[in-house]
């Protein structure tokens, strides 16, 4: 049940933007759809969306294929998008409404979200009049208001002030509690570490990583080791076999083989006395792993 | 399935436009033009005649050549006898003075009075014989021109009176030898028509195509406009995740077709309704009672069956009336209004296809130029062959020249050019239908020009897509 996206092809002459992309979300819960700029994320989200027709694959929700001009998925783009020049409760209602909502159910939510997100201020103001966070709010209002069971959400946090993003982070939060599909693509992955499940890497058009986060996490073990002492320790880190992959007023990182070879320098610190400051042997971050996935992509 | 939704788009695209400032400011402005235009063109005729024959309706005999202080009388020709300037004499002062002309023409310069020196000389020809009278008027700022013309007039009348008269006409028999001679030249084969009638074939075709252009070709670029718009502000990707392109471009173009009939329905019941306000005051009331006058009528089919023989002025203008009325038929309204409808289609379409292609603003204009060469070719191509043809005016007869039987035909064209020829029965039913099966051959052809790459190319970011690159994409398809 849930959304299944099967073996998706999407050729542009004979350059591939997505190849062979598959993945489901058996149930609710935030998905991460990731990659370096052009990586086939944007067009990947078109697909699933039904604005673009993929050469081969398909995208399913409960088993049945679908269109999203047939159902109501709620949809945060990248690049943000509302009429200059028309009052904000007008085209607001007009999105709901093309989302099959009735004019009063419509009316109601938009009410609800407009408090919620503390732009009710602005209601019969034009979109030209307001800041780019509050347009923010507004196309977020325009992708939760119709209360789809479907929501993707293509860089939400990006140019929002810690305020904020704080709020949007609140109300990521109220939808997963109301057991909605989320897909997330972000670069920012702090905030993908701090909601989502499952994740797909892309690069390039192919999948490059795939599947459940922490056990992504768990495989590769607890293999980044930070270290910070009163003293010279690269000496003892070299006899262990390990070089500093980054200098910083933190501490010194390595890449480890496994938990012994962190547990050696240990030892061999704690041996020759050394004060130790800080000593972290930890699992590596989404965004170390994304960096060594997705270090190939390019611009678009 | 392709279509769901487009109702929603119209609606909203709808209210939207008729609510902006723009449109409404617009629609008033036209209006209180075309109610001008209707009201002047209907009054100014009758004011004007009223004012020129003001002293005869009233019976007063107002003597223009009476406002001359002094009119003076250079006959170098030897022309009148003393009969005649005595005459003259007899309506306005004639003076007598010791200068020659070129002196009195010198003191006129700067005369504030009311006067005027007219010299007559002969024209010879080469054997020393007169064939004909030169007469050269010389006035002061004060004398009014139309005085000065009828003194011509006058002296002109004069001269031909004394030629007559010296070669031995009796001076009773002079009346007679003025008559008034009217000619006219009518090609075989050709409708006849009077003035009036070939006054309306001129200038409504005009009128009707350069109206018909502004409202079809304006209202498809806002289609461009608004489309482009949508694009490249990003909402069409969020309209996209309700409704397919088709719906969009369906809902906007047809939201659009409305707001440019209304628009032209507008000024059709503003002009219809300000000619029949004014209409006791001006010549539409005129018109109408001639029309409406069965003495009239009657000699009118009386000639229609074959009495033949020249028609009066009331019965031109009656003949005229008769046809225009013949041309608002239910049936011609029915025409003119698919007509309108379908030229919309076709220009939106092509516009809706241009808005689509670009991916910024700034190249809107740059890719609206093959849109505008065909509007403006379509315009011409209506236009040019009345607007050349104005030795119609004077021919008396309605003829049309192989473009402009193209333009009725041509899809291009057909939208700005038939109307005005289905409501003056230039074309026969059989070839109007013909011309709009053509027009809506033309537009379901673009229609699926647009369905098959409309939703290719909406969300086609980046350099613009060229209209060659879009006729390809179709083919391929």
């Amino acid at each position: 049940m849930g959304l299944s996206v099967s073996n998706i092809v999407k050729k542009y002459g004979e350059y591939t933007a997505v190849d062979n992309l598959t993945f489901e979300m058996n149930s609710p819960g935030v998905f991460a759809l990731l990659g370096t700029n052009g990586a086939g994320k944007t067009t990947s989200i078109r697909i699933i969306l039904g604005m673009l027709a993929a050469e081969s694959g398909e995208v399913r929700w409960d088993g049945n294929s679908f269109l999203a001009a047939e159902k109501p998925i709620g949809y945060l783009a990248e690049e943000r998008g509302l009429y200059p020049k028309i009052k904000i409760m007008d085209q607001l209602v007009y999105f709901c409404t093309l989302k099959g909502m009735r004019r009063q159910d419509a009316l109601k939510a938009l009410d609800y979200w407009f408090e919620r997100l503390s732009v009710a201020e602005h209601r019969n103001k034009r979109a030209e009049q307001l800041s780019k966070g509050n347009q923010q709010k507004i196309q977020l209002i325009a992708a939760l208001a119709p209360n789809p069971e479907l929501i993707i959400l293509d860089e939400p946090l990006s140019g929002l002030d810690p305020v904020n993003a704080e709020l949007f982070k609140g109300v990521i939060r109220e939808e997963i509690k109301k057991n909605k599909y989320i897909i997330m693509s972000s670069h920012q992955m702090t905030t993908i570490e701090e909601f989502c499940r499952d994740i797909v890497i892309m690069n390039k058009g192919k999948t490059v990583l795939q599947g459940n986060l922490n056990a992504i996490k768990k495989g590769y073990g607890r293999v980044k080791l930070t270290v910070k002492a009163e003293g010279n320790i690269s000496p003892l880190a070299a006899e262990c076999g390990l070089v500093a992959s980054e200098e910083t007023p933190n501490g010194s990182s390595y890449n480890v083989q496994n938990e012994e070879q962190a547990h050696k320098l240990l030892h061999m610190i704690i041996d020759r006395k050394i004060p130790l400051i800080r000593y972290e042997l930890r699992e590596p971050t989404l965004n170390e792993i994304f960096i060594e996935k997705a270090g190939g992509g390019n611009e678009d | 399935m392709r279509t769901k939704g487009w109702q929603k788009v119209f609606t909203f695209t709808l209210i939207q436009h008729i609510k902006t400032k723009s449109f409404i400011v617009g629609t008033i402005i036209v209006a209180v033009i075309i109610a001008a235009i209707c009201v002047l063109t209907n009054i100014l005729p009758v004011l004007i005649a009223d004012e020129e024959n003001g002293g005869v309706s009233n019976g007063e005999t107002e003597n223009l050549l009476a406002d001359f202080d002094a009119v003076y009388i250079y006959d170098d020709a030897n022309i009148f006898a003393a009969d005649d300037t005595a005459q003259l004499g007899s309506e306005m002062s004639l003076a007598d003075t010791d200068k020659s002309y070129d002196e009195l023409v010198k003191e006129l310069e700067t005369s504030e009075s009311v006067r005027a020196a007219a010299r007559i000389t002969a024209m010879v020809g080469e054997d020393n014989a007169v064939i004909g009278y030169d007469v050269r008027t010389y006035y002061t700022s004060a004398a009014g021109g139309d005085a000065v013309d009828t003194l011509n007039a006058v002296l002109g009348e004069m001269i031909n009176r004394r030629v007559l008269l010296n070669a031995g006409v009796a001076p009773e028999n002079y009346a007679s030898t003025r008559v008034s001679i009217s000619t006219s030249r009518i090609e075989a084969g050709s409708k006849e028509l009077n003035f009036i009638q070939s006054a309306l074939n001129y200038f409504v075709p005009i009128v009707v195509s350069l109206v018909l252009f502004m409202l079809i070709f304006s209202y498809g670029g806002t289609v461009a406009q608004s489309i482009a718009t949508e694009k490249t502000s990003r909402v069409m990707e969020l309209l996209l995740t309700s409704v397919r392109p088709l719906a969009v471009v369906i809902g906007k173009v047809l939201a659009m077709g409305v707001v440019s009939f209304g628009q032209f329905a507008i000024m059709g019941i503003v002009g219809f309704a300000s000619f029949a306000i004014s209409a006791p005051f001006g010549m539409l009331g005129k018109a109408m009672d001639i029309a409406n006058d069965p003495a009239i009528q009657e000699a009118l089919a009386n000639a229609s069956q074959g009495a033949g023989g020249v028609q009066s002025s009331e019965m031109e203008i009656a003949a005229a009336m008769n046809e225009l009325l013949a041309g608002f038929s239910p049936l011609n309204i029915l025409l003119i209004i698919v007509i309108f409808l379908l030229g919309f289609v076709f220009f939106s379409l092509i516009a809706a296809l241009v808005g689509a292609s670009i991916s910024r603003m700034e190249d809107l204009q740059q890719a609206m130029m093959p849109y505008s060469l065909t509007g403006v070719l379509g315009m011409y191509l209506a236009y040019m062959p009345v607007f050349g043809n104005i030795d119609s005016l004077d021919t008396g007869m309605a003829t049309t020249n192989p473009v402009q039987i193209f333009s009725y035909f041509f899809p291009v064209s057909s939208p700005f050019a038939l109307p005005s020829a289905i409501m003056l029965g230039t074309l026969e039913l059989w070839q109007s239908v013909i011309a709009v099966a053509v027009l809506a051959a033309a537009v379901i052809l673009v229609a699926v020009i647009v369905s098959k790459v409309y939703e290719a190319i909406i969300l086609h970011n980046g350099n613009r897509i060229k209209f060659g690159d879009i006729l390809k994409m179709a083919v391929r398809k």
